[in-house]
């Protein structure tokens, strides 16, 4: 029998995951292993993956068959930057929530991009803190119903990946989990033609269990009307206001080739050592 | 002609129903509950054009799609 692309990249003596039925953090791992087969990479050797805490940091700490740091609760970027900068060879892949990197590590995220720091950030917006029991996040749309917001909350969202466009940032993007192919080419683009500086990508990918069924819809469901949801930037700010707040844009950001981090760093240290 | 046919993988799938919905032939139902994991379990019921949505959007890597001639 055939086996899925993906299985070679998983360790399969923790399958099935322990996400809940229908859970989109599996179409991601499925567009990240598309990329990594497009790619011609085999096994992921030189790959190394650190999450924080949270349900989109399972991801890579039991089930991705690589090294994995599982961290600190925000702190997964500080992490990975000692990382690349014990060791620059490494390929270095920040796999995290919203709650993780966007709220409690913040501060982390907008001043490892403001160094252009060489890693690959994935953030999964799943718009709640999931793992405990979707309580109302940075992200979380105005007016929904959380249990810390019962009468609808009263706060606008954070819009990420424009906050990180406005950094040093090489390569910014956002996707909606219903767009899978351009979702993968952004993948795969971040790890070939933009293999430098700080790539980010956020995923809109709302939560199975604390949005999607509290709106009383099933996972298929809520995938079939994110498609028709999510549009691309250009269409977005042709919209009116009213119409830009049902809407979520999608698209490239940013991308630029600007030296990162380490190769400016290499350059200085070669600078101080060629004086002595 | 390549015909394409649905292999589920029963051990990793978790029922959530994504493929049935995506489909846009109707190719796939549920097939009843399957006794290890508690689970429903799709089959193919139809014929499948192989556009394998269900493929990439199945969030337990269980689905994989094959042609045949």
């Amino acid at each position: 029998m055939a086996e899925h692309f993906g299985l070679k990249y998983l360790r399969r003596e923790v399958l099935p995951t322990a996400f809940c039925p229908g859970c989109y953090n599996g179409i991601l791992m499925n567009a990240l292993f598309q990329a990594f087969m497009e790619l011609g990479i085999e096994d992921l050797k030189r790959f190394v993956f650190v999450s924080g805490i949270g349900c989109s940091s399972w991801i890579p700490s039991p089930f991705i068959k690589a090294d994995s740091l599982h961290t600190l609760h925000g702190r997964a970027i500080p992490v990975a930057t000692g990382v690349k900068l014990a060791n620059p060879e490494l390929n270095v892949i920040v796999i995290g929530g919203d709650g993780d990197l966007a709220s409690i590590g913040g501060n982390h995220l907008l001043h490892a991009a403001r160094r252009n720091m060489d890693l690959l950030v994935i953030m999964i917006n799943n718009q709640v803190y999931g793992m405990t029991r979707g309580q109302a996040a940075p992200t979380t749309p105005h007016g929904m119903i959380t249990p810390t917001t019962p009468y609808g909350n009263p706060e606008r969202p954070m819009d990420v990946a424009s906050i990180i466009a406005g950094t040093n940032a090489n390569y910014v993007a956002r996707w909606c989990i219903s767009q899978y192919i351009p979702l993968k080419n952004s993948i795969k683009d971040a790890l070939s033609r933009y293999s430098r500086g700080f790539r980010f990508l956020e995923v809109y990918a709302p939560c199975v269990t604390y949005v999607v069924r509290r709106e009383g819809k099933t996972p298929g469901e809520k995938l079939k009307e994110l498609m028709k949801k999510c549009v691309r930037i250009k269409t977005w700010r042709e919209m009116s206001p009213e119409e830009r707040e049902k809407h979520v844009a999608t698209g490239v950001f940013k991308a630029e080739d600007k030296p990162g981090f380490i190769e400016t760093y290499k350059k200085y240290i070669a600078q101080a050592l060629g004086e002595k | 002609m390549v015909r394409y046919k649905v292999f589920i993988n029963k051990k990793l799938c978790k029922g959530c129903g994504i493929c049935i919905e995506i489909c846009p032939r109707n190719a796939l139902r549920f097939n009843g509950i399957n006794p290890e994991t508690g689970y429903r379990n799709p089959e193919q019921a139809g014929e499948c054009i192989g556009c394998r949505q269900c493929m990439w959007y199945c969030p337990d890597q269980a689905i994989v799609v094959v042609g045949e001639r």
